[in-house]
């Protein structure tokens, strides 16, 4: 299909599905997907595509092995209704992940996971 | 409850809010349609449409309340019972619930006042601004309300203003007016009506959902175009396609049956075809709102 074509489609289908569009992404974090880093941060910041619900949002840190950590619960980012931290205890070398769950403007729910290393 | 059995109720409490929504302001819109007619025909078309109303306002409610508790079950992860209490936390603490509130309450207004006018039927722009706050309640509740910034409320109200107009209207004729034994001069003037409401809330169906996701995705559109690869894209193309289908069959019913009609409203045959079409088009237009309610609460792509 051309892409003019596919593009005018695209358009359409949009134009007629406005509501469902946006729902809450990761659009930056620290630490960044992958990053290695020197020592344990001291906390968890994820930026999202939209305003989130910090309160009904969650971290979890997750070690190779398995192991839970306890993160802080959220809290917003008061220079920016769409990022959430939270603090974390002192992490030991080795590779973490951190699953998210954010609540978007909606209500609706989104999950999301990235990993990072420390040295 | 797991996630799954959440969002499945979730996404039929959205659909019959919507589907209850779209049939409220049809049921306005076609009591508006008749509004000058005299015949017995007319008036007691008129008095359907209320019942409608209330029909429709009562299902809205419930599917409204249904979708606040199950938010309270998905954000608090309580069972229903303690998460039914905890439901006033959940709207007083988030945007989308403080949103929700002034649409629940004048859900339950319009509820009580189309119960009493039985007695006393209040003036229609009472339950037109009934409707209207619902409408600006749910576009808040969204992502157009997220930034507190107007012009993209204003935008998704019309656009679910259209929507409830086109596809209530096609429901309110299919469901309640064009039933049987239609007055030939009000009937014929009626038909016209709708065809020319239809035509336009398509229009600004169109218009303001090109600019909601104009302004949702930034102005780009590309990152759309391979979501055919999921299943939300695929839900999306099915949307896309009886869109097509019920402008189609409302296009054949303007082009072709309207002027037939029109010639000779007195005669059985035009209307029989006229109304088959639009029963048609009223069961495309529901299964367009049922994909939508779908959309709405799936996984789009990432953009």
């Amino acid at each position: 299909m051309k892409t003019s074509l596919r593009l005018a489609l695209a358009t359409l289908a949009t134009a007629l599905s406005p509501l469902a569009f946006a729902h809450a992404s990761l659009v930056a974090s620290f630490p960044a997907r992958d990053a290695v880093l020197t020592g344990s941060p001291a906390e968890i910041h994820i930026t999202f595509n939209e305003h989130v619900e910090a309160r009904y949002c969650r971290i979890k840190l997750v070690s190779g092995s398995g192991k839970n950590f306890d993160a802080d619960r959220p809290q917003a980012d008061k220079a920016d209704p769409n990022a959430i931290v939270a603090s974390v205890p002192v992490l030991k070398p080795g590779t973490y992940s951190v699953r998210w769950t954010a609540v978007g403007s909606d209500g609706h729910k989104t999950h999301g996971d990235f990993p990072f290393t420390v040295k | 409850m797991d996630d799954a059995t959440l969002a499945a109720l979730r996404t039929a409490a959205s659909a019959l809010f919507d589907i209850g929504l779209a049939t409220m302001i049809g049921a306005l819109a076609t009591a508006a349609l008749l509004r000058d007619a005299s015949s017995a025909w007319a008036a007691q078309r008129r008095r359907r449409c209320q019942r409608l109303f209330t029909l429709a306002c009562t299902a809205t409610l419930v599917a409204s309340l249904a979708w606040m508790e199950l938010q309270a079950i998905a954000l608090t992860e309580l069972s229903p019972g303690p998460a039914l209490l905890a439901a006033g936390g959940v709207i007083a603490d988030t945007q989308f619930g403080r949103a929700w509130a002034p649409g629940a309450l004048a859900l339950a207004v319009g509820v009580v006042l189309a119960a009493a006018s039985r007695y006393r039927p209040p003036p229609l722009r009472w339950f037109a601004l009934i409707a209207a706050v619902v409408v600006v309640s749910h576009a808040c509740a969204g992502h157009a309300g997220a930034n507190a910034r107007v012009w993209p409320v204003l935008v998704m109200s019309l656009h679910l203003l259209s929507i409830g107009a086109w596809s209530g209207a096609v429901f309110a004729a299919a469901t309640t007016v064009l039933r049987a034994d239609v007055d030939a001069a009000d009937g014929a003037r009626y038909a016209t009506r709708l065809s020319t409401l239809a035509g336009a809330a398509l229009a600004g169906v169109v218009l303001t959902g090109i600019s909601s996701a104009w302004h949702g995705l930034g102005g780009a559109l590309e990152p759309l175009m391979p979501a055919t690869a999921t299943t939300w894209g695929v839900v999306l193309d099915v949307k896309l396609g009886l869109v097509a289908a019920a402008v189609a069959l409302g296009g054949f019913n303007r082009i072709v049956v309207m002027p037939a009609l029109l010639a000779t409203p007195g005669s059985p045959s035009p209307w029989r075809r006229f109304t088959g079409v639009l029963r048609l088009e009223a069961v495309v237009l529901l299964a367009v709102l049922v994909a939508a309610a779908l959309l709405a609460n799936g996984e789009p792509p990432a953009v």
